[in-house]
């Protein structure tokens, strides 16, 4: 496969204020990584961290995107598309380290969706007295009480306090929570953080390491392709099938009846889909050949049986158009 | 990953992939909080809501297949209701509409609780609800058209408060909720599982991948999310039954019933002995006054005398305390558990159920009580072909009983997991199976769905399997004897699950089966996140009459159930035994059970 520009290159920094102590600071995202400039000893806090110090909003989120740069699970939850609106905020202040149902302790994320409060004790009526199971609903609420006690005993001082500052060992359940809340956390960063993590996890697996995730980055790649394709041909999603494209070259495009298969390589997804380059043009653009933000050049379909041509795009207003004078 | 793995994992990925496009151009729950509702209805509402939206979490994975537990609940709503609609309806039409238009979309899951008129139908319709959540939680299948007919029977009740029919004619042909579109791949994901076309870890982290996308959207309520780790963690840590010994004791006797009881008589079933408790069924009916008022109390047994007990041949005393039970028009029945557990080598024990009356002794004829005498589990089908024999079992349930359910049967769903099992080359092993249920549905009026059709082996009708034949050949019989029978029987362990037969009730309609089991998987807990079934009950009585049996309720703690298992068609007026039969997913287990038969009011002999 030949070398290209970077996956990142026709990604623009990016920058989001997140609360942090008692302030906000600023995250940035560029050329590939994020970091913490309002941190500049970022990496000593995270050795800190790791040795049971405190551990800042900031760094905690510098962490778990690291931790998440390679899990296909964001692939599974992001966005699809531009127009696949997660509806996710960050929390006005660092949240405390209580357990919600929608993650695990602290750091926590929110939806903007009513949410359907579980402050009030469940009442159980029974016409005769039973043997007290527990309903699935106690058992959360359970879990959750004793997550939060765990969680307020291992704060209570000595050696124990230093492990406070980790996320706490829990149970299966409980582990599957945090491991949600972190995903959600970095998402609620914005759609441009979102765009840019998924193109990280699918940069991560372009390297052809992808034996048992096959199945996980072929439907990563239908469910952005999909709609892409829609876009430019108004075909279904429903009706496009899609291959991991693992040869040399963009890939291959064939109609046959009402069907569209389609291969392509699952870098795609970071240098063309991420940026937003999909479609250009009335062009499904399939590869990058050169890119100097925020000018490119790309190989791209004018339709379903024609060969790719090169098309010259420039990033304009949040979109991109073909560059003028441009074949 | 073999190719078919790989395969099967791509297939319910990309299924995923479409379910949440397919949610997400649907449009989104309007908001509950109107402005302009008056007062007095926002705070009924207020009240309505929580508890409603706090049940349809808990509902909704199991709402697929509420249309059969929730008709009898749907109509005693509206039983419980009309009176009063009746008497505030002209006052409180033009809120009640408005309410009814609100709250109908958050709250059109729970029966009753979108009832904003008055705090006496709140009042009325908490029982009902919560009668309803437990029904709910104690099922085990799901059926897409059964949601739809369930949440269309709800808005027949409201629609009936407000005056007006309902707007929709008929479920059937409404899209799926998200939480519908969840549980359908769930149950393909389980059933790839099952077949082995993929792992259940696997499967079930492409399901929860897809509820977190769909929360991320604000499409699915978060707290499904908490709940669904918790399930799958219990799956992970599925727990087998207690080891030891498990005895099953007849018992048969009849006790006098103390006056202040309520009941004429109480009988006890089968005494169960287990590694971790001791559990009597006991049944009794109801005396000619409490026919009368219907208000019995839970316990009877327990009055102000003192509770029953009894005494083993060493001089250990127990004691009896409640535990769970159930009334009917004319008969009690409940579970006593004894305490302390009676220690392995015991010859009998005089059970005392009225302080001061002569105790009834009951023998217990093996000391050791040596259950590994139970035969091991023989072999059953493969894995695909189970699950296709256990919805052939459910439309011969449906069909051997009064039939009248059968027209809203709905094979659709499984249609989509047959299609998933075809796609991923799993089905062939049960391509037979698929013949056998398209000829059965054909022959009992249900319609099958093109993809069901298609994947049957071309050459048409199938041959049924006799015990099939002779089910619909005893379709609503109504010749079953009336009595009691204690029933007992220890059946061997099974898929991790040890399951004990405590009593058995007939009519003229069928029998009713008691079942104790051991094990996580037996539990509704294990069964609220699962889509499979686990479990088939089947017998055939020593007059060659083949029976079907469905669990019409339970109660469940962590690691144990009780369930009533209800039998049809009528058992054979002649039979003197009942071979039952449980399937789970590796085997069969068979036992036999002499029906002893007892009058309820009959003495032992």
């Amino acid at each position: 496969m030949s070398e290209g520009p970077a996956w990142w290159a026709l990604l623009p920094p990016a920058d989001v204020l997140v609360s942090c102590g008692d302030g906000e600071h600023r995250l940035r995202w560029a050329d590939g990584r994020l970091t913490a400039p309002d941190h500049p000893d970022a990496e000593g806090e995270l050795v800190l961290a790791v040795l049971g110090g405190d551990r800042s909003r900031c760094v905690g989120l510098i962490e778990s995107w690291d931790r998440r740069g390679e899990d296909l699970e964001v692939l599974a939850v992001g966005p699809r598309s531009a127009a696949d609106e997660l509806r996710l905020t960050r929390p006005a202040a660092d949240a405390p380290a209580a357990p919600g149902p929608l993650g695990g302790a602290g750091g926590g994320w929110f939806t903007y969706a009513p949410l359907t409060g579980r402050s009030y004790p469940a009442r159980r009526v029974w016409a005769w007295p039973r043997r007290p199971g527990p309903t699935a609903a106690m058992l959360a609420r359970r879990h959750m009480a004793v997550a939060a006690i765990s969680s307020r005993r291992i704060a209570g001082g000595g050696a124990a306090r230093l492990r406070a500052r980790r996320p706490p060992a829990r149970d299966g359940a409980g582990r599957a929570a945090e491991r949600r809340a972190e995903l959600l956390s970095l998402l609620a960063l914005g759609p441009e953080f979102q765009l840019r993590l998924s193109a990280t996890v699918a940069a991560a697996w372009a390297g052809g390491r992808r034996a048992a995730a096959g199945p996980a980055l072929t439907a990563g790649l239908a469910g952005r392709l999909g709609p892409a394709i829609q876009a430019w041909q108004g075909v279904e999603p429903g009706r496009v099938d899609v291959e991991l494209h693992e040869d040399d070259g963009w890939g291959r495009l064939a109609s046959s009846g009402d069907r569209l298969g389609v291969a392509l390589p699952v870098s795609w997804l970071a240098s063309v889909w991420a940026p937003g380059l999909a479609v250009v043009a009335g062009h499904l653009v399939v590869s990058v050949t050169e890119a100097a933000w925020p000018a490119a050049t790309v190989l791209a379909l004018p339709g379903p049986a024609a060969e790719p041509v090169i098309l010259k795009v420039r990033a304009v207003d949040g979109g991109w158009i073909r560059a003028e004078g441009a074949r | 990953m073999t190719p078919a793995r790989d395969r099967a994992e791509t297939y319910l990925r990309l299924r995923a992939e479409a379910e949440l496009r397919r949610v997400q151009a649907l449009p989104r729950p309007a908001s509950p909080a109107t402005p302009g509702l008056p007062e007095p209805v926002r705070g009924a509402a207020r009240l309505a809501l929580p508890f409603g939206r706090r049940a349809a979490a808990a509902l909704q994975p199991l709402a697929l297949s509420a249309g059969r537990a929730l008709q009898p609940l749907a109509e005693n709503a509206e039983e419980a209701l009309r009176p009063l609609a009746r008497g505030v309806l002209d006052a409180v039409t033009p809120l009640a509409q408005n309410a009814a238009r609100t709250l109908e979309p958050l709250a059109g899951q729970v029966i009753g609780s979108v009832l904003p008129a008055a705090d006496e139908a709140a009042r009325r319709l908490h029982p009902l609800a919560w009668q309803a959540a437990d029904r709910l939680q104690t099922l085990q299948r799901s059926g897409e058209r059964q949601f739809l007919l369930w949440r269309w029977q709800a808005r027949h009740a409201t629609a009936t408060l407000r005056g007006s029919g309902p707007a929709d004619t008929g479920p059937g042909h409404e899209e799926p909720s998200p939480e519908a579109g969840v549980q359908r791949l769930r149950a393909i994901a389980h059933a790839l599982a099952r077949a082995g076309a993929v792992d259940l870890a696997t499967a079930d982290s492409i399901v929860a991948s897809l509820e977190t996308a769909l929360a991320a959207r604000a499409r699915l309520d978060p707290e499904r999310l908490f709940l669904r780790d918790l399930h799958a963690e219990q799956h992970r840590r599925a727990a087998p039954p207690p080891a030891g010994p498990y005895l099953a004791v007849p018992v048969g006797a009849l006790f006098p019933a103390a006056p202040e009881s309520g009941l004429a008589d109480v009988r006890g079933f089968t005494l169960v002995i287990a590694p971790d408790r001791a559990i009597l069924t006991v049944s009794g009916r109801l005396s000619d006054e409490n026919l009368r008022s219907r208000h019995l109390d839970p316990w009877p047994l327990f009055g102000s005398n003192g509770a029953p007990g009894a005494r083993d041949d060493r001089g250990n005393q127990y004691r009896f305390h409640e535990d769970s039970g159930w009334s009917d028009d004319e008969n009690w029945g409940g579970m006593l558990v004894l305490t302390p557990i009676p220690p392995p080598g015991i010859r009998w024990l005089d059970l005392t159920m009225i302080p001061g009356a002569a105790p009834v002794r009951l023998e217990i004829t093996d000391p050791a009580w040596p259950d590994e005498d139970v035969p091991d589990p023989a072999p059953a089908a493969s894995p695909a072909e189970l699950i296709i024999e256990a919805a052939a079992l459910d439309l011969l349930y449906l069909a051997a009983g009064d039939g009248h359910e059968l027209v809203w049967h709905d094979l659709s769903g499984l249609a989509d997991i047959v299609a998933a099992l075809d796609d991923v080359g799993a089905l062939e092993p049960a391509r037979d199976a698929v013949g056998r249920l398209v000829t059965l549905a054909a022959r009992l009026g249900v319609p099958v769905p093109a993809a069901l059709s298609a994947a049957a082996p071309p050459g048409g009708p199938a041959e049924l399997p006799e015990p099939w034949r002779n089910l619909l050949e005893n379709c609503g019989r109504r010749d079953g004897p009336a009595g009691l029978a204690p029933a007992a029987a220890v059946l061997p362990e099974l898929d991790g699950a040890r399951f004990v037969l405590a009593g058995l009730r007939s009519d003229e309609a069928g029998a009713d089966l008691d079942v104790m089991g051991w094990g996580s998987r037996v539990t509704r807990h294990y069964l609220l996140d699962s889509e499979v079934r686990l479990w088939a009950w089947s017998a055939r009585d020593d007059r060659g009459r083949w029976h079907v049996a469905e669990e019409a309720s339970s109660s469940a703690s962590e690691g144990h159930a009780d369930l009533k298992l209800r039998l049809v068609p009528a058992l054979h007026p002649g039979a003197t035994s009942l071979e039952v039969t449980v399937t789970g997913q590796t085997g069969r287990a068979t036992t036999t059970v002499p029906l002893d038969w007892r009058r309820a009011d009959q003495e032992a002999s």
